[in-house]
């Protein structure tokens, strides 16, 4: 295996729990967590690291934007960014989505998530 | 008042010991004769009236006017008065027979408004028609012995004139009394019964207007109730006749669609209610000919008069002609929007539920994975994952169907979907509703079914297929999982949770055959159906 520089994962999400989970699981699938407790500070983010390579974010958060706006925002703002967001809320449609999105209901399936991670950011 | 009153004798006890002399003493007075007459019957202890032969009948008659124990009225009061002057009487009453009293409208000279039956010399008169006169109170055997005749205040004159009903109920009279025997002069016997006949307009006249009144509130509350019942039934109903598309309706049927109200209304000017989505959903001139159209169907509406958005049921039945044709269709509509919103909120609370439900559930897997990130074994952890992650699918599917129960085939598609990919699986089986309880033990059956066909079965490899079918065989359901093309497969030598799972079968019942043919795995799963349907 060539050794190269772990490509980073933005993670959103806004319960303490979830936020430790999702980022091991980032971490496990090889890639270096970066996280935010809300969409604007996601944006805080994006906005000062062009190296995010990925978006992993919650829909349900508190601010002035939620996983959905972000994601379109990411899309409109950085369109290179992949995006998989992540939800409870079952009535998440592809349509909803931004283009190559992906979504993953809550309770999600680690294997599948981790799998469409490296798919989509290596 | 100026009217002298006569002496009047107190009730003598020598009478009451002298019966044996009445006839041995013709020479004593009529007076006295009569008195003792009186004495006899005092006696005797009966001094009430009899009752009028349709007292019940009279009362309730009485009672109709509603008259007694009302205050005293000038219009009353001022007849009285003037039957006092006119007949030079003391005393002059206005007098209801009620039941056990008599009541009085209007007096003069006596200064109360009831007394007991019991001493009444009206209820005596009240049986006779017209005018009743007693010269002398004291001579004739109905009143001699009435205490107010021979003890105070002496009341020796009586004259009544008869309040009766148009249908001859009697109810009381119009009379005066006064302390002496005397007689009345034509002009005041006139004058009595033209009062009492007056008491008896102004009585009945009462009566009209307040019959009239009750009757117009009568009116006015059972219309107010029929409207209120058609608003909360909010059913209206339609005769359509086909051959010439032409439909007789209610006018709540009218109001339903917020249509002028009308008897007879195009069917068309219904159909252009029906919004655009739902149009499909209504009647249309060709359904109508044909009699294609559903006969139950529901549509949203844009209503006629406010353009409000509304629910309509209609349900309908054909008539065919002799010649098989379409004739009529008739039926209701029926108003159902609130039943709609109703049914809208409690979906939107199911899923309101189900998403905080899954929160849990994904906090119980982060609680999971968090907690056991540094043991050795990393499968626990995956199939703890998979099996909750199959779980929260189930919970999905029922959210999705209202929560009380599922369709076998979703739940089952529901919980392979994580597994293989969707061409490596055939699902066949009628579709049947079964209870949440049911749905969850299913799920998990077939995760656990196909976590093993992963590992071990046909969906380890590329060619394999998984055929799931089901019927409802008597009393059972039977259900079948069956694995082909897969690598040649042996008994498991330990049994882990997902066999132990597989072994309890559907809802515990444990009822299963598994075999291990080389040509692949299958076991078939029985299950009372009763137990796994809805409403169970």
């Amino acid at each position: 295996m060539v050794k190269k520089k772990r490509q980073n994962v933005l993670v959103v999400e806004d319960s303490p729990l979830l936020l430790l989970m999702a980022i091991d699981l980032v971490e496990d699938a090889g890639f270096n967590a970066v996280s935010a407790t809300t969409a604007d500070e996601a944006v805080a983010i994006l906005e000062t690291r062009p190296d995010i390579r990925l978006v992993f974010t919650d829909v349900h958060m508190p601010g002035s934007m939620d996983g959905m706006k972000l994601a379109a925002a990411v899309r409109d703002r950085w369109p290179p960014i992949e995006i998989i967001v992540v939800s409870g809320y079952r009535q998440v449609e592809d349509d909803d989505l931004p283009v190559r999105a992906r979504f993953f209901p809550k309770p999600y399936d680690a294997g599948a998530v981790t799998a469409a991670i490296r798919e989509m950011a290596t | 008042m100026g009217y002298s009153r006569a002496s009047v004798k107190p009730y003598s006890t020598p009478v009451q010991g002298s019966i044996p002399s009445i006839h041995g003493a013709p020479a004593a007075s009529v007076l006295d004769l009569s008195q003792t007459i009186c004495a006899i019957v005092m006696r005797r202890k009966t001094l009430k009236a009899a009752l009028h032969p349709e007292e019940d009948k009279r009362l309730a008659a009485l009672r109709s006017y509603g008259i007694l124990d009302t205050p005293r009225e000038s219009e009353f009061d001022d007849m009285v008065r003037v039957a006092s002057e006119v007949c030079e009487a003391p005393i002059s009453v206005i007098n209801l027979i009620d039941s056990g009293r008599q009541w009085f409208k209007a007096e003069v000279g006596l200064g109360v408004r009831e007394t007991p039956i019991d001493s009444s010399l009206c209820a005596h008169a009240i049986l006779r028609p017209g005018l009743t006169i007693v010269p002398d109170t004291t001579r004739d055997n109905r009143f001699c012995r009435n205490p107010l005749v021979i003890g105070e205040p002496g009341l020796r004159f009586y004259a009544g004139a008869l309040l009766e009903t148009t249908d001859g109920l009697p109810l009381g009279t119009f009379c005066i009394l006064d302390y002496k025997p005397r007689s009345l002069n034509d002009t005041q016997k006139s004058l009595l019964r033209v009062m009492a006949k007056q008491v008896m307009k102004t009585l009945e006249l009462r009566k009209v207007v307040r019959e009239t009144t009750y009757l117009a509130e009568d009116l006015r509350v059972s219309e107010t109730r029929l409207r209120l019942a058609q608003e909360a039934g909010k059913i209206g109903s339609f005769e359509l006749h086909i051959p010439t598309d032409t439909m007789t309706v209610t006018e709540r049927f009218c109001r339903v669609y917020g249509l002028p109200v009308a008897t007879n209304i195009e069917p068309a000017s219904v159909e252009r209610l029906v919004v655009e989505e739902d149009r499909g959903l209504g009647s249309t001139t060709e359904s109508r000919r044909s009699a294609s159209g559903p006969l139950h169907t529901e549509y949203r509406i844009r209503r006629a008069d406010d353009g409000r958005l509304a629910w309509v049921s209609r349900r309908g039945q054909i008539e065919f002609d002799a010649a098989g044709k379409p004739l009529r269709m008739m039926g209701t509509v029926h108003d159902v929007t609130d039943r709609k919103l109703a049914e809208e909120q409690l979906r939107l609370a199911n899923v309101e539920l189900g998403h905080r439900l899954k929160n849990s559930m994904t906090l119980v897997q982060a609680i999971a994975s968090q907690t056991l990130r540094g043991a050795s074994d990393k499968t626990a952890l995956a199939a703890f994952n998979q099996r909750l992650a199959a779980l929260s699918r189930a919970q999905d599917v029922l959210v999705g169907q209202g929560w009380l129960a599922a369709n076998m085939g979703d739940v089952i598609r529901g919980a392979l979907a994580a597994h293989g990919k969707p061409e490596q699986f055939r699902i066949d089986g009628h579709e049947v509703k079964v209870e949440a309880k049911a749905a969850l033990s299913l799920a998990m059956l077939f995760h656990e079914l196909a976590t093993n066909a992963v590992k071990y079965g046909a969906l380890s490899a590329p060619t394999g297929q998984v055929l799931v079918d089901w019927a409802v065989r008597g009393e059972q359901l039977e259900l079948t999982w069956a694995e082909t093309g897969g690598p040649e497969v042996r008994p498991p030598r330990n049994s882990g949770l997902g066999t132990k799972l597989i072994d309890m079968g559907i809802l515990g019942t444990r009822d299963v055959s598994k075999t291990y043919d080389p040509t692949g795995f299958s076991a078939t799963f029985r299950v009372p159906a009763a137990l796994i349907r809805e409403g169970t």
